[in-house]
């Protein structure tokens, strides 16, 4: 048989190859889909203007999040110390005078130093990042107990209720801002010299010091990033709430840890999709909006929820196997 | 004041003795002279609840019943029977100055900050406890935390504990071994699984569910649409309110629950649900909230959509809640939750200590004022407005004490 001659078999399985690696990269945009598409048929109000509102709100905090931990997965990092930071930036926001910025002035303070630390800890000290960022995450827990010495909640001032509530087009400002991050941090890690060398830095960080690049810099660019976004995040989180209490951002590092895996990324680093991350961070919202409407116990949809983020990473693992 | 909570303790007995004999009416196993009790005592109480609905008539206001039902889950069953269980404490009787352990869940919020402070100064006030010796430990998120201080305090053979149990089942093993060894331990406001405790100082925690949840429906006149709004699934507290929450609902066929979410006690969570709930829902009579400083939430999700508050009503009003009642003019009805109750601990375990006879189970509802539900028009009453939104009422001691230990709005 002529090795350039083509069976059906064959042409089977280039074809099988083709649908595995299609679904490799874009497998969380394809559960997506079918979510959107489940909605329409079953619950059509997702489709009301003000709960797609409500559900982009949503993703747009979990997505800004991602985007942070996105980068610190690309340099072989992980984030644990998110919901400290936003918790923290909530409590500051809430505590803000009338027209005063001084809160958020001191919260992006906080999140320099919180990021410049994770980077010593991991880059310089070699401490996991699993345990340097989760040991900051207690730290930061136990500061901003003790400077609200148990007494976190607060109504938010309205400027920045303000700006967690406002709409432009028909979405919020919290939404727009995620999809503008969402350009500049593509746009640099795929269109600039810098973010190819980011990402070589996590693909193989021996070959990359080799090659002259300086990999401190990215290291220390990924975690400082992801503290800032989750300022950000803390901010539009407590304006969209109106109100900060102790739970404000827990379990975002979680959730922006599953986003990013959806997306694509790995622990190994120098992986991962961020439209990938974004469809992840709308899924997981969307999931919440579609399973409430669905009006299904609340036992079911704890259930619903875990077997449904299950399915999307084991299809990406799947595919991954087989692709081998 | 001893003797005003002897009195009410009394009472409480006796209320919970009829409603027990009440219960026993709906089975088969009761003698004549019970039936014949059971009777009587039902229609006392049915007489109650007219004469309060009469009255709620003319206050224009629907108000929950004043004395206690008894669940048939075990848990209720269990605090029914301790309530009526007189402890013989002979064999605790020690020499003050006592030597006491307090294992409680820690300040990491406003809740267990109030529960703190008030107990700190209950101690000390009391003249009787060493404070030097004492020990104290918190739960602070890992239930190892209690188990290794109950194992310290046997271990340092204390006259007694207190503990705030944050896991019903995982302290059961430490409780026993303590009354092994002859300690008592006074369970306060959380107790657990093991009947083994000397005593347990804390609300009804299902009737608090029930009582808030007949509340809504009496407000309703027994029918309409309500959404239901639960803590953290899986925990203690917010499974025991849903359960008595459950139990109201059940007697009340005209209640249709179009919508029923855990909120995880977040002001953010609950107020993601609720916009979603409020958009699906464009009738909505009432909503029950199991912990209501998840109640900002609700608040934020209707205004955001424009639409009235419809009748509100759920279990542990906060400071914040209460403000925004009165900012928003809300109707509702509350079960509170005391963390000033640590006072009332703090005193049985001193009456155990000087061999005083107790109840086993001591209903804070019947000897702190303010403990018992209540509804819009005693806010004024309760909201404390110098104070900040994370403190919970009612106040114990002076309210300056509050506001220097951090909760000065």
């Amino acid at each position: 048989m002529s090795s350039e001659a083509v069976t059906p078999a064959a042409q089977s399985g280039s074809n099988g190859r083709s649908i595995r690696v299609f679904l490799s990269k874009y497998g969380v945009v394809v559960a997506l889909l079918i979510l959107l598409i489940a909605a329409a048929i079953w619950t059509p109000s997702f489709y009301a203007e003000s709960t797609l509102r409500n559900t982009a709100r949503q993703a747009s905090i979990i997505g800004i999040v991602t985007i942070g931990q996105f980068l610190v997965l690309m340099i072989r990092g992980v984030d644990l110390s998110i919901p400290a930071v936003i918790g923290f930036t909530a409590v500051l926001v809430a505590e803000s005078g009338p027209g005063t910025v001084m809160g958020l002035v001191f919260a992006l303070l906080i999140a320099l130093l919180v990021g410049a630390i994770n980077y010593y800890l991991v880059v310089r000290r070699k401490v996991p990042a699993f345990v340097a960022t989760f040991g900051m995450l207690v730290a930061l827990e136990g500061a901003r107990l003790a400077y609200t010495r148990g007494s976190a909640s607060g109504t938010v001032d309205s400027a920045y209720i303000s700006i967690g509530r406002a709409s432009f087009l028909g979405f919020t400002l919290s939404t727009w801002v995620w999809l503008l991050l969402l350009v500049a941090a593509g746009v640099f890690l795929y269109r600039t010299a810098a973010g190819r060398r980011m990402v070589m830095t996590g693909s193989n960080p021996e070959m990359a010091e080799y090659s002259g690049i300086r990999t401190g810099r990215y290291f220390f660019g990924g975690f400082v990033i992801s503290a800032l976004l989750a300022v950000l995040a803390g901010v539009f989180l407590a304006g969209s709430t109106g109100y900060v209490d102790r739970f404000m951002g827990a379990g975002t590092e979680l959730d922006s840890i599953t986003a990013a895996l959806l997306g694509g990324a790995r622990f190994a680093g120098g992986q991962g999709s961020l439209v990938g991350a974004a469809a992840a961070s709308f899924l997981l919202a969307s999931l919440l909006t579609v399973i409430v409407l669905l009006g299904w116990s609340p036992q079911l949809q704890l259930v619903a929820k875990g077997l449904v983020l299950i399915a999307a990473i084991a299809l990406q693992s799947t595919v991954r196997t087989g692709a081998r | 004041m001893k003797t005003y909570r002897k009195r009410l303790s009394v009472v409480a007995v006796a209320a919970s003795v009829s409603l027990i004999l009440a219960g026993c009416g709906s089975s088969d196993s009761g003698s004549e002279e019970t039936e014949a009790q059971t009777e009587e005592t039902s229609e006392s109480t049915a007489d109650t609840e007219e004469t309060e609905e009469a009255e709620s008539e003319d206050n224009g206001e629907a108000e929950a019943p004043a004395t206690d039902v008894v669940l048939s889950d075990a848990y209720s069953q269990a605090l029914a029977e301790a309530a009526q269980t007189t402890v013989d404490t002979s064999e605790f009787v020690a020499e003050p100055p006592y030597k006491l352990a307090t294992i409680t869940q820690g300040p990491i919020n406003g809740w267990g900050t109030i529960f703190d402070i008030t107990m700190d100064k209950a101690l000390e006030d009391s003249g009787v406890v060493d404070m030097d010796e004492r020990i104290y430990a918190a739960w602070n998120g890992q239930t190892e935390n209690q188990t290794k201080a109950m194992d310290d305090a046997i271990a340092a053979d204390v006259d007694g504990i207190i503990l705030t149990s944050l896991s019903r089942a995982g302290l059961s093993a430490s409780v026993e071994r303590a009354t092994a060894a002859g300690i008592p331990v006074v369970t306060c406001m959380a107790g657990v699984e093991s009947p083994e405790y000397t005593a347990e100082v804390s609300r009804n925690i299902p009737s608090m569910g029930y009582r808030s949840m007949k509340a809504l429906i009496d407000k309703l006149g027994g029918s309409g649409k309500v959404v239901l709004l639960h803590g953290i699934a899986g925990v203690d507290a917010a499974e025991f309110w849903k359960l008595g929450a459950e139990a109201a609902l059940a007697e009340a066929p005209g209640i249709e629950v179009v919508s029923e979410q855990y909120g995880n006690w977040s002001t953010a969570d609950a107020t993601d649900v609720m916009r979603t709930v409020v958009t699906q829902q464009p009738e909505i009579d009432g909503i029950w909230v199991g912990g209501l400083e998840m109640g900002p939430g609700v608040v934020n999700a209707f205004q955001e959509a424009g639409r009235d508050l419809p009748p509100l009503a759920g279990t542990n009003p906060t400071n914040g809640f209460l403000r925004l009642a009165q900012e928003n003019s809300l109707d509702f009805d509350a079960a509170p939750f005391p963390p000033g109750a640590a006072k009332e601990c703090v005193d049985v375990m001193i009456d155990l200590l000087e061999g005083q006879p107790i109840q086993k189970f001591v209903d804070v509802k019947d000897s702190v004022e303010g403990t018992a539900p209540y509804g819009t028009s005693d806010l004024e009453t309760w909201f404390v407005p110098g104070l900040n939104d994370d403190f919970i009422g009612p106040l114990i001691y002076d309210e300056q004490y509050y506001a220097d230990n951090g909760f000065s709005r």
